[in-house]
C-alpha cells in the first residue's frame, strides 16, 4: 500500500472530514444563493457525522498501519508528521466524543440561528475549531500543539461576538480575546523555554532529556521552572482553573447561548485532552514540581465556582459559575493519574468529561429555547417549566441533578471515579475538601430546582420551537446522564 | 558557526527585558489597541529566545516555530482589531474602563 495514504490520509480521516464541511460550506457560501441555505444547513451535520463514521472506521480497521509507523524511514515530510500526531485507542474515543458533542450543539445553533444571515458562516467557524480540537488531542510536538490551539482559539473569538449588534457580546469577545491571547502568549514563552532548555520540541525528547539531562544540568533549574509554572497558568487560562478564571463567567454569559454549550462542553474536552498530553505526556518526569500545585488550585477552583454561583440570578452566569467548578474536579483527576496506572485514571477522567460534557449542552439547549422566547435567562424566567411544560422540566430536572452529583445520575458516578481515584493516590484532604465544596453546589443547583416545580410562575411563557430535532437534543443530553450511570462500560469504564 | 556564550547572555537579557516591558504594558495601560502592541511584543521576544537557541543548538524546529508565530500573530491582530472596531462603533471609545457591562 501507498505510504502517504497509510500514514497521513488514513489517520486524519476524522480531521479531515470536518475540514472538508468547512470548505464545502465556504465554497457553497459563495454563490450567495438564498434557495441554497437549507442545503448548507444540511451541509454542516457533514463534519460532525463524517468524523464520527471516520473514527468508527479506524476503530474497526485495528491493527491499524499508522500504530507501527517508524519515523525516519519515509520522506522528510511524512517523518515530521509521524512525530508530531499520535494515534492511540485512547484518542479514537475522544474523537467520538468530539463528533458527538459538536453533532447536539450544531443542531441547538442551526436552531437558535435559524433567522440570522451570518449562520452559514458560524458552521464554518464551527467545523474548523472541531478540526482544531481533534489536532490538538493527538498533537505530540510543541508547534502542533501551538497551531492546533491557535486555530481552535481564534474563530471562537470571533464565534463570541458573532451577534454584532449585542454589546454584551462584543465586550465578552474583547475579554476573551485579551485573556486568550495573553494565556497563548505565556503557553508559548514556556514553549520556548523548554526547547532552549532541551533544544527539541518532540513531546518525547523533551521528557527523556528531563529524566535525563545531557551534560549534567540540573533539571530543577530555573528555566524548567519557570516553564512549569508558565505552563500551569496559561493551560489554567484555557481550562479556567481559579485564580485564572475571571474571564469565564463575563464570556460564558455574554456569548449566545447555544454557543456557550459549544464553549463548555467541546472546547473544554479539547483543554483537558490537551492538559493531559502537555503534563503526563511531556512533563511527567518533573511531577513533582507541578502535582502539588495543581491540587491546592483545584480544590480552589471548586469552591470560587460554588461560591460565586451561590448569589446569581442569571441561569447563564450561575451554570458558567458551576462549569469552573466542574473544572475543579476534573483537575483533581488529572493529577490523581499518575499512581494508580494511568490507563484507568485516563478513562475515569474520560468519562466524567463527556458526562460533564453532554451535561452542560443539554442545560444551555434548554436555556437557549427559553432565551429565545423570553429573551433572558432568568432565573424568574424558568419559574413553573416543570408543570406548564414537562418533558422539558424533566430534562432540566435530569440534567441539574446530574450537575449536583445525585445518585442515579452520571454525574454521580462519574464524580465518585474521580473522587475514589485521588484518594488512592494520597490527595485525601484535597477529597475532602472536594466533597465539601460539592455539598455547597448543591445549594444553588436545588434553587433551580424549586424555581422549576415549587414556584407559582409570575407570568404564563408558552415554549415552542420550529424545529423539533433541538428536543430531540436535550432528550438525548437527558438520556446520556441516565444511560451512562448505569452502562459505564460503554464509556470504556 | 560557533556561538560565543556571551551572546546567548545578552540576548536571553533582551528577551526578558521584552517581555517584562509587554507583560507591563498588558497589565497596566488601559488603551485597547496599545494592549494589543503589547501582546505583539511579548511575541517577539519569544521569537528572539527561538532563533538564539535555534542558533545555538544548530536545530531548525525553532526557526519553523517562528514562522508559524509570526503568521498567527497577524492572524490574531485582524481578530483583535476587528473586535476592538466593532465595540468603538458601539462604544465610541477603545478604553478599557468603559467596557464594565458584565459584571458580578
Amino acid at each position: 500500500m501507498n505510504t502517504v495514504v497509510d500514514y497521513f490520509l488514513i489517520p486524519l480521516l476524522p480531521v479531515m472530514a470536518f475540514i472538508f464541511a468547512g470548505l464545502l460550506l465556504i465554497l457553497v457560501q459563495c454563490f450567495k444563493r438564498p434557495s441554497l441555505r437549507p442545503f448548507t444547513k444540511l451541509l454542516g451535520f457533514l463534519g460532525p457525522v463524517g468524523a464520527m463514521g471516520a473514527t468508527w472506521y479506524l476503530f474497526k480497521s485495528q491493527p491499524l498501519a499508522y500504530s507501527t509507523a517508524m519515523a525516519g524511514s519515509y520522506e522528510a515530510w511524512l517523518n515530521e508528521f509521524i512525530q508530531s500526531y499520535q494515534l492511540d485507542s485512547i484518542t479514537m474515543v475522544w474523537y467520538w466524543a468530539i463528533g458527538a458533542l459538536s453533532f447536539v450543539s450544531f443542531i441547538f445553533i442551526e436552531a437558535y440561528f435559524a433567522d440570522l444571515e451570518e449562520l452559514p458562516e458560524i458552521l464554518i467557524l464551527l467545523e474548523f475549531i472541531a478540526a482544531a480540537m481533534m489536532l490538538l488531542i493527538s498533537a505530540s510536538n510543541l508547534l502542533m500543539v501551538f497551531m492546533a490551539l491557535e486555530l481552535m482559539s481564534l474563530p471562537t473569538y470571533v464565534l463570541v461576538g458573532i451577534e454584532r449588534e449585542k454589546h454584551f457580546g462584543a465586550e465578552a469577545s474583547l475579554k476573551y480575546f485579551l485573556f486568550g491571547s495573553f494565556a497563548t502568549v505565556l503557553l508559548l514563552f514556556s514553549i520556548a523555554l523548554l526547547y532552549a532548555y532541551t533544544g527539541s520540541l518532540q513531546f518525547t525528547q523533551i521528557s527523556n532529556f528531563l529524566r535525563v539531562p545531557v551534560g549534567g544540568e540540573n533539571p530543577s533549574g530555573l528555566m524548567v521552572l519557570a516553564a512549569s509554572a508558565l505552563f500551569i497558568i496559561s493551560v489554567g487560562f484555557k481550562l479556567g482553573m481559579a485564580p485564572f478564571h475571571m474571564w469565564l463567567p463575563d464570556a460564558y454569559e455574554g456569548a449566545s447561548t447555544p454557543i456557550t454549550g459549544f464553549m463548555g462542553s467541546a472546547i473544554k474536552l479539547a483543554g483537558f485532552g490537551m492538559a493531559l498530553r502537555l503534563w503526563w505526556g511531556m512533563l511527567a518526569p518533573i511531577s513533582s514540581h507541578w502535582t502539588e500545585i495543581l491540587g491546592v488550585l483545584s480544590v480552589l477552583t471548586m469552591f470560587v465556582g460554588n461560591l460565586g454561583a451561590l448569589k446569581q440570578k442569571n441561569l447563564k452566569r450561575l451554570f458558567a459559575y458551576s462549569s469552573i467548578s466542574h473544572a475543579g474536579y476534573l483537575i483533581l483527576g488529572l493529577i490523581s493519574i499518575s499512581k494508580v496506572g494511568s490507563q484507568l485514571g485516563v478513562q475515569n477522567l474520560f468519562y466524567y468529561l463527556v458526562v460533564y460534557g453532554f451535561m452542560f449542552l443539554g442545560i444551555f439547549g434548554i436555556l437557549a429555547v427559553i432565551e429565545k422566547q423570553t429573551g433572558s435567562t432568568d432565573l424568574s424566567n424558568v419559574e413553573g417549566i416543570g408543570f406548564s411544560h414537562p418533558f422539558l422540566g424533566l430534562c432540566f430536572l435530569v440534567l441539574v441533578l446530574s450537575a449536583a452529583g445525585i445518585p442515579p445520575t452520571a454525574g454521580f458516578l462519574g464524580k465518585y471515579l474521580l473522587f475514589a481515584d485521588a484518594v488512592r493516590t494520597g490527595h485525601t484532604t484535597l477529597v475532602v475538601l472536594a466533597v465539601l465544596s460539592s455539598v455547597i453546589g448543591v445549594y444553588y443547583y436545588l434553587r433551580v430546582l424549586v424555581a422549576l416545580y415549587m414556584t407559582e410562575p409570575s407570568q404564563r411563557i408558552v415554549l415552542t420551537t420550529k424545529n423539533r430535532l433541538v428536543f430531540l437534543g436535550i432528550l438525548a443530553c437527558a438520556f446520556c446522564m441516565i444511560f451512562f450511570s448505569f452502562f459505564p462500560q460503554k464509556l470504556g469504564i | 558557526m560557533n556561538f560565543p556564550l556571551s551572546m546567548t547572555y545578552w540576548s536571553h537579557f533582551v528577551v526578558v527585558a521584552m517581555f517584562a516591558l509587554g507583560l507591563l504594558g498588558f497589565l497596566l495601560r488601559k488603551n485597547t489597541i496599545v494592549v494589543l502592541m503589547s501582546i505583539e511584543l511579548m511575541l517577539n521576544a519569544v521569537n528572539l529566545l527561538l532563533i538564539e537557541t535555534s542558533m545555538r543548538t544548530h536545530t531548525s524546529e525553532g526557526i519553523i516555530l517562528v514562522v508559524f508565530v509570526v503568521t498567527v500573530a497577524a492572524a490574531e491582530v485582524a481578530v483583535g482589531l476587528a473586535i476592538v472596531l466593532n465595540l468603538y462603533r458601539m462604544k465610541g471609545s477603545v478604553n478599557l474602563d468603559h467596557f464594565k457591562s458584565l459584571q458580578g
